[in-house]
């Protein structure tokens, strides 16, 4: 702005501010979009970058499953009303601290650790981690010992306990073998955001975000840098790319 | 008389074997190069005529090219199109087939069938095109801003003053 | 010591084709019970997200835990130079080989994709414990073969003892790595500790020599073969030392755990029953310990019954239930107690079933499964004795005893 337009009329400035304040206050639950570029399809993933999530535990709300539905709807995953045996990717589990007596909700899914212990047991090697730090199941490999289940200390995988009826062509599944939350690792190759995180901010709560935590100027490594991120776990020293705040 | 028996025996393997030579001859000698006991595989009903790879090339190698790609789909998240499974089933089977894999009429068993080799890709892959409208929502492109995922998006928040001022309200 | 041949049994009477008969038909019911539950899927097994591994796994790593532990008496007859352990040495081998060809079995056919045993074979992740144990198994069949063949053949025999000592060491990596594959796991309060790996070799040798004894003494019985006490009486004090090493390794075990504030958790759930564990801790004293081992301990050390040969039968089936029952308590109640995720926390609710205490019980297919990789142990030892002759013609005391003094 030169001096010759301080002259700006008062009426315009206040409605700039107004909208500047009503920005900042909305902003955060804005849905935050931190990858630019999809890498082009022949290209391998490398370690340059490192896929992570960060979730607040403050903006999730109790009741709300909305990250769980897009996920199932998202990975074709169907329940078979066997809550023992039926695959969850990601759940929510809400917690009370026992002196404090304070509750807090949060969503659980394969945390992508730096170091997993499910990739260390697997016999096979089907359990593996991606250049990119995304832990995936390769079922063509897999064969079913849920050795990597044992081993997890998230309780992130399932075991396809019966016939997987597929209805989505982008994740294939199939009954005895394992499997857990890839990170829509599908969408992510395209340049895209897991189906949760995008629920989350379509339902307003924008409790998560995802990004490359390697990026410095990534939003996601933004808000490490001024909130903090916590591991659940974190004794164990498995460096996950799934941080919490307020746990 | 051994040598008379040796010379029929002889003379009697060598007409068995050029009856068999003949039969064969006559049997894949048709048209198409192929015997007239094998299967008939369902072409593409979509217009295409030719596969990614030559014919003679895809009959026997087919099963080495997935096997490369699956490797480095899973691994290194290469997700070229050419060798695909998705991208062969999408060509290969009608988008409302009945036909699921195990029948005769399904493209890959069609000759898996025949030749009598199992596999257990469609244990887990679909054996057909997905249904895209009927579930899944992974139409790579939604975001809640209804903003194309593979075009650069950045939503900046308004934390500093100099953006605050220059915004217009309007997030991307 | 006079010279003892082998001989190998008739195998013809009813008594032998009937047994055989009944463990054919526990095998049959272990293949179908594995095709019934690899086609509908697991879910029809009382395995579940919670309980990865069930009663299959108990069954299975008991049977591998002793079968390292019935190669004992051949090893201590090359490897330390017993020699009134050298004529049982080829039966220890054969029920070695039985027990771990009948604990592999049930692992394999629980697989989710048993029909990607080749990839198993194939494809090696080296960090895994679990791979290492394929290799130690695999080569356990060799070691074995190869060591059973240089005790009988005669222009090899010289080597036994090298092959003998071979084989001792293969089996101790081979208990060391099935230890470890609980030992190995941080995630579960239950798990996490170096000692496993220990405490499955010394429970490998309390139950192997179990079983080894009750072979011993049917075989005896069945043939009509005479079998002296000398022989008797030294496994008894061997199976009695063995018992007690478990019991040093147990209290241990927990003294070190409660020392451990973050332990207290687990070890009320397994002592005391607290936070919905009252069956494991049920199974755990009066499985593990009473029947295990406090009773075994009292049957084979009281002095009235020293030279029953009922009493050392019936001490070695506590000693075998007692064994089933500790790795119930290892396997399931290590997996029953839920993870400590939110240390401090209570979890108000999951749909995962976090934070609560999984009950388990155990369906008939998994049942069947387990008893299926028993009869198949049980029927390679019975064909084995037949077919292969490693039964001694006679073991009485003037024959066997290497002190024997002639009256």
């Amino acid at each position: 702005m030169s001096c010759k337009d301080v002259n700006v009329s008062r009426r315009s400035f206040v409605g700039q501010t107004a909208t500047a304040a009503a920005a900042l206050t909305v902003a955060p639950g804005v849905f935050l979009h931190t990858v630019a570029e999809a890498k082009p399809a022949d290209q391998a993933v490398t370690s340059d970058v490192r896929w992570g999530m960060l979730i607040d535990t403050a903006k999730c709300a109790s009741g709300c499953t909305a990250c769980v539905s897009a996920c199932n709807t998202e990975n074709g995953i169907a329940s078979h009303n066997r809550p023992r045996t039926d695959q969850q990717w990601i759940r929510k589990v809400t917690l009370r601290d026992k002196q404090t007596r304070h509750e807090i909700s949060l969503p659980m899914m394969c945390q992508h650790c730096e170091s997993p212990p499910c990739v260390d047991v697997c016999p096979t090697g089907a359990s593996f981690k991606r250049d990119d730090g995304i832990v995936l199941v390769d079922r063509h490999i897999c064969i079913g010992c849920r050795y990597c289940m044992m081993a997890c200390p998230y309780k992130a995988r399932s075991f396809a306990h019966e016939t997987v009826d597929n209805t989505v062509d982008y994740v294939p599944r199939g009954k005895g073998t394992v499997e857990s939350c890839t990170m829509c690792v599908h969408r992510v190759d395209e340049g895209g955001t897991p189906a949760c995180v995008e629920a989350c901010s379509e339902a307003e709560h924008g409790a998560m975000i995802f990004g490359d935590i390697k990026n410095p100027n990534s939003e996601i490594s933004k808000q490490l840098v001024e909130h903090g991120g916590k591991q659940i776990r974190a004794d164990l020293g498995l460096n996950t790319g799934v941080r919490y705040r307020g746990i | 008389m051994q040598q008379f028996q040796k010379r029929m025996h002889n003379t009697l393997i060598t007409i068995a074997g050029l009856a068999l030579l003949a039969f064969s001859a006559f049997v894949f000698a048709s048209p198409e190069g192929k015997p007239s006991f094998a299967p008939e595989v369902p072409h593409p009903t979509n217009g295409t005529t030719e596969c990614v790879e030559p014919e003679d090339d895809m009959k026997k190698n087919h099963m080495n090219y997935l096997l490369h790609q699956r490797d480095e789909t899973m691994h290194e998240g290469i997700r070229t199109k050419q060798y695909s499974l998705k991208e062969c089933i999408n060509c290969h089977v009608p988008k409302d087939s009945t036909a699921r894999f195990g029948d005769n009429q399904h493209f890959c068993s069609s000759c898996h069938n025949f030749a009598a080799v199992s596999i257990d890709c469609f244990q887990c892959h679909m054996d057909r095109p997905m249904n895209k409208e009927a579930s899944g929502s992974k139409a790579l492109g939604k975001n809640p801003h209804g903003a194309q995922m593979s075009k650069p998006v950045s939503t900046k928040i308004a934390s500093t003053s100099a953006d605050a001022t220059s915004t217009q309200g309007s997030k991307q | 010591m006079k010279k003892i041949h082998l001989e190998q049994i008739e195998g013809k009477s009813s008594g032998y084709l009937g047994l055989i008969a009944l463990l054919g038909m526990f095998i049959l019911g272990a293949v179908g019970s594995m095709l019934y539950m690899e086609h509908e899927g697991h879910w029809v097994s009382g395995m579940d997200n919670q309980i990865v591994w069930g009663l299959p796994h108990v069954f299975a790593v008991f049977l591998i835990v002793a079968a390292s532990g019935a190669l004992n008496v051949a090893s201590i007859s090359s490897v330390f130079q017993k020699k009134i352990y050298k004529p049982l040495a080829p039966l220890s081998t054969l029920v070695a080989i039985a027990l771990l060809t009948g604990g592999l079995m049930v692992l394999v056919l629980d697989l989710g994709r048993p029909d990607r045993l080749i990839v198993a074979m194939t494809y090696y992740n080296f960090k895994s414990i679990f791979a290492w144990n394929m290799i130690l198994y695999n080569g356990f069949f060799v070691i074995v073969g190869v060591y059973a063949w240089f005790m009988l053949d005669r222009t090899m025999k010289k080597y036994s003892r090298y092959a003998g000592i071979a084989a001792f060491g293969w089996r101790l990596a081979l208990t060391t790595g099935t230890g470890s594959i609980f030992g190995f796991i941080v995630a579960r309060s239950g798990y996490d500790m170096a000692m496993m790996a220990p405490m499955f070799v010394i429970m490998s040798f309390s139950f192997g020599l179990a079983v080894f004894i009750l072979v011993l003494l049917a075989s005896y019985k069945g043939t009509g073969r005479p079998l002296g006490d000398a022989v008797v009486n030294r496994l008894r004090s061997l199976l009695g030392t063995f018992v007690f090493a478990t019991l040093y390794f147990q209290i241990v075990y927990h003294l070190s755990n409660l020392y451990a504030t973050e332990h207290h958790g687990y070890e009320a759930f397994i002592l005391l029953g607290e936070n919905g564990g009252s069956t494991y801790s049920n199974i755990y004293w009066i499985g593990q310990i009473i029947l295990g081992t406090l009773l075994p301990i009292a049957m084979i050390y009281a002095p009235q019954l020293k030279n029953c040969r009922m009493t050392l039968s019936i001490a070695s089936v506590f000693v075998i239930l007692g064994g089933m029952a500790s790795m119930y308590t290892v396997i399931i109640a290590g997996q029953a107690y839920p993870m400590e995720m939110f240390p401090g926390m209570e979890v108000v609710s999951s749909t995962f079933f976090d934070g609560a205490t999984t009950q388990y019980s155990a369906s008939l297919p998994e049942l069947l499964l387990g008893l299926g990789g028993v009869a198949m142990s049980l029927i390679m030892i019975a064909l084995g004795i037949k077919v292969l002759g490693f039964l001694p013609a006679t073991l009485e005391d003037s024959v066997a005893d290497p002190h024997h003094k002639v009256d």
